[in-house]
């Protein structure tokens, strides 16, 4: 038996898919062959041990986030217009009084034609709009200006500039991410922040200079397709958290930084 | 809602039935999330991965095609968000440097040498390639045959099975390694 029948026959064997005649040759083959045993033995202990394995149960509230997000996923799909938006958007505040601060920003749908784009996941056209991630409540910022000032960073890379500034706010913290250049199309943006401290509430972006994105429970990415500005809302979970990490990607190169997302000293 | 084939569940739900979506959140929910948890090694991760799939799996339910398993189809989408997640994370990972001391990177016989915790079979699973890995997983812990990981995987069969192989191999050699004998 060469190597490679023996390896094809051993796996067979093990699998319980071996023919009886392979089951023979293979005995014979290790009754005559130490080293062909012992690599047996080998492969029937991995066998053993992988099928010892128990399957974990599900977590707790699984089913019950995948039902929530469902039927987030469902008013995101519903035809939008508007004022179909509005209702939803009310309707989710009303459920989560700790965002009710952004009924303001509601009210003034005329600013937030951007917003309205991807939140309700309606004006993008043709574009990658990706909500898999995204559970819960989206309300955009009340605007790009709101909370004090945390850090404020400039990322540039290949013709483009990307100007990242965070801000606390009574909720949380306000990401905001300006990109400006010539080469600004094709870029990827992505944000990595501190998973269980910060919850991503609300994106706001320009459905004119981002494409494809996707946002999860502890990061953003997305491609700009032009200059513009996007906005990040992230509902402070506790008191601190770590800083958020933000790379600009283009060309194959990459460059990155660090962002403040409370006022404690410790970066 | 008696006892109902997933077939029948699957129609049903593409048809906008959500309690049929539902069932099969139920039926699926334990093997999607052991899917994630095998190839990530991280609950929580695990955990959003398996939320993912089925909300991209409520989003895909019109594509569904009825003359194929819902399984095939659902299993399909969770190896495909397993290496999403891990493209992403190895991005993230690049963010930041102390990530990369916590073991992301760095070849199979490397992360192998600093294996240190828990159950030697699954630190060796973990060291393996995420080729070899999703083909363990689907085998030995889903107990799909080769022709539906063939089909999952959307490779041929003996694709499939020199994978399988290969991956035995690295893993009995680890052990090996580790002074794992039977026990």
């Amino acid at each position: 038996m060469n190597r490679k029948d023996f390896e094809r026959i051993a796996n067979d064997e093990l699998d319980g898919v071996a023919t009886p005649a392979e089951s023979e040759s293979l005995r014979r083959h290790l009754a005559e062959n130490a080293g062909a045993r012992e690599e047996f033995e080998a492969l029937r202990e991995v066998f053993q041990r992988l099928n010892r394995v128990e399957l974990e149960e599900a977590p707790p509230g699984l089913r019950q986030s995948v039902l929530q997000a469902t039927v987030a996923q469902r008013r995101e799909a519903a035809p939008v217009n508007r004022n179909a938006w509005a209702k939803t958007f009310l309707g989710g505040l009303l459920q989560a009084p700790n965002l009710r601060g952004a009924m303001t920003f509601a009210s003034g749908l005329g600013v937030g034609a951007a917003a309205i784009a991807i939140v309700a996941g309606s004006l993008v056209g043709g574009r990658h709009a990706d909500f898999s991630g995204m559970t819960g409540t989206m309300a955009p910022p009340k605007s790009e200006s709101a909370g004090r000032l945390l850090e404020s960073r400039t990322l540039e890379l290949n013709g483009i500039k990307v100007t990242a500034d965070t801000r606390r706010t009574a909720d949380g913290v306000i990401l905001r991410i300006e990109a400006t250049g010539t080469g600004a199309s094709g870029a990827r943006i992505a944000a990595a922040f501190d998973r269980g401290a910060l919850l991503p509430v609300a994106l706001r972006m320009d459905p004119q200079s981002a494409d494809e994105f996707e946002i999860g429970a502890s990061s953003l990415w997305f491609t700009l397709s032009g200059a513009g500005t996007h906005t990040l809302s992230l509902r402070s979970e506790s008191a601190h958290s770590a800083p958020l990490d933000l790379e600009l990607r283009a060309g194959g190169e990459s460059v990155r930084t660090k962002l403040r997302t409370d006022f404690s000293e410790s970066r | 809602m008696g006892e109902i084939d997933e077939q029948t569940l699957a129609e049903r739900a593409k048809r906008g039935d959500d309690r049929a979506f539902t069932k099969l959140v139920e039926m699926y929910e334990r093997v999607i999330y052991n899917l994630a948890f095998r190839m990530t090694n991280d609950r929580e991760d695990a955990r959003d991965i398996a939320q993912t799939v089925f909300v991209k799996a409520y989003r895909k339910l019109s594509s569904f095609d009825p003359r194929h398993r819902f399984f095939s189809w659902i299993y399909r989408i969770g190896v495909n968000e397993c290496l999403n997640h891990r493209a992403r994370s190895r991005r993230f990972e690049e963010l930041d440097p102390d990530l990369m001391a916590e073991g992301g990177a760095g070849d199979a016989d490397e992360r192998a040498s600093t294996l240190l915790r828990s159950e030697a079979i699954e630190d060796s699973l973990m060291s393996l390639s995420v080729d070899y890995r999703t083909v363990i997983i689907l085998r030995h812990f889903l107990e799909l045959n080769q022709a539906e990981m063939a089909q999952i995987l959307d490779v041929p069969e003996k694709t499939v099975k020199s994978r399988l192989h290969t991956a035995r191999q690295l893993m009995a050699g680890q052990l090996g390694r580790r002074g794992i004998h039977q026990s």
